[in-house]
């Protein structure tokens, strides 16, 4: 189901998160950064539903 | 992978499983640790932006060896809506952010099933006014009766409600006579809310708001739409054009809201019932012409199909329910009065 970029930091010890090469962070973060702060962000300000209101 | 990494995965029938909507516990896990992971390296390549010597530096790597220490308190910490909104947006600013306002957040403590948060760094993430009108007691009260609500007819959004939303943050609707609520992928568990004027009415958000959460998280670790896809849909829960990720994010949301208004019309209480099936009636609809076109546009990958058309296996089978005539017309009238959900629908930008 594709390939993921996104290593596994969570189970690494934390002490050795400074090691991890610059590559992998960069990877890791490729799907998140290719995606402006818009895009990750939704509301129903705009859409406003009918029944929720006016019960 | 050859590097001796190992990378966050799901299969087919894990983002089937999500496209149920129902989430095993195992599963919830996954999708935290993948916030956990992204988190991780924001903050990693914050400090090293930013120098190790450096304010943010040094806090970042105290904190990492806190956490060295405190393992137990990682995975909550790093997948606190105020990790992730300050390591973006401070990123985002190249670095630029301050450390003691992560620092102050983190101290802060929750206070009943949520944290109620109007300070820094979602005050500024989210980007509205915080919402002063109602108190701390009237928001604590609302959510445990929606809690309540929630787990009384519809167990299973309880059950991950609690495991994936931990803080409220609350807002002045930019349209006062409309309710609000929003949530942004970087503030995982998060939630922007307007005061609620009743705790069905913050039932429904927090149903629908968890789901963006979901699928925020799977997104992280898989692409569920073709990047750059031109297609766009004219959905008839927005007045502008989406692509075909915010699309889905609609379609995923909006299953939910017809499942809670479904439950909350057959088993609910007898005063709503005539306002949750009109509901039912519009939603179920609209949400299974919106997959239809989603699912015929070719803008899914095949994760996001395998996560679609399990959405489907929801909602298709609703459309042959019986309903009130009279629901079933006002939505028909409602849909059309927005002209949208025709296959001439589907617009394309060059």
């Amino acid at each position: 189901m594709g390939e993921s970029k996104l290593v596994d930091l969570s189970r690494m010890p934390f002490a050795q998160v400074v090691e991890v090469a610059d590559e992998v962070l960069r990877e890791s973060l490729a799907r998140h950064l290719a995606t402006g702060p818009a895009g990750h962000r939704w509301n129903k300000s705009d859409c406003p539903e009918p029944g929720y209101g006016d019960q | 992978m050859t590097d001796g990494l190992v990378r966050h995965s799901l299969s087919a029938a894990e983002l089937a499983i999500i496209g149920s909507g129902v989430l095993p516990g195992p599963l919830i896990t996954s999708l935290k640790r993948a916030i956990a992971s992204r988190n991780i390296a924001l903050l990693e390549v914050i400090r090293r932006l930013s120098g190790p010597a450096s304010a943010t530096g040094r806090m970042i790597g105290a904190l990492w060896q806190e956490l060295e220490q405190r393992a137990d308190r990682g995975l909550a910490v790093l997948v606190s809506p105020q990790v992730g909104a300050w390591a973006e947006d401070t990123l985002r600013a190249e670095g630029r952010g301050d450390p003691e306002v992560l620092v102050a957040a983190l101290g802060r403590r929750a206070s009943g099933g949520f944290r109620l948060d109007t300070g820094e760094p979602l005050r500024s993430h989210f980007g509205f006014d915080i919402a002063e009108t109602m108190t701390r007691a009237r928001w604590a009260a609302l959510c445990r009766e929606a809690l309540q609500l929630l787990a009384a007819r519809h167990g299973r959004t309880a059950a991950s409600l609690t495991e994936l939303i931990t803080t409220i943050v609350p807002v002045n609707s930019p349209a006062p006579a409309d309710a609000f609520s929003g949530t942004s992928g970087a503030a995982f568990g998060a939630v922007a809310l307007s005061p609620p004027i009743g705790s069905a009415q913050l039932a429904a958000a927090f149903s629908h708001e968890l789901q963006h959460h979901v699928l925020a998280a799977t997104q992280e670790i898989v692409a569920l739409t073709e990047p750059d896809h031109p297609a766009r849909f004219a959905v008839p829960w927005r007045d502008d054009p989406r692509n075909a990720a915010a699309t889905l994010q609609g379609i995923y949301a909006h299953a939910a809201i017809c499942e809670f208004h479904r439950a909350e019309w057959r088993d609910g209480p007898t005063a709503d019932a005539n306002a949750n099936v009109a509901a039912y009636a519009l939603w179920r609809q609209a949400t299974a012409q919106a997959l239809t076109m989603l699912l015929d546009s070719g803008a899914l990958t095949p994760a996001g199909r395998a996560l679609a058309e399990a959405v489907g296996g929801r909602i298709f089978p609703l459309l042959a329910e019986a309903v009130p005539g009279w629901a079933r017309q006002r939505a028909e009238t409602e849909l059309a009065s927005r002209r949208v959900l025709s296959s001439s629908s589907v617009r394309y930008r060059g």
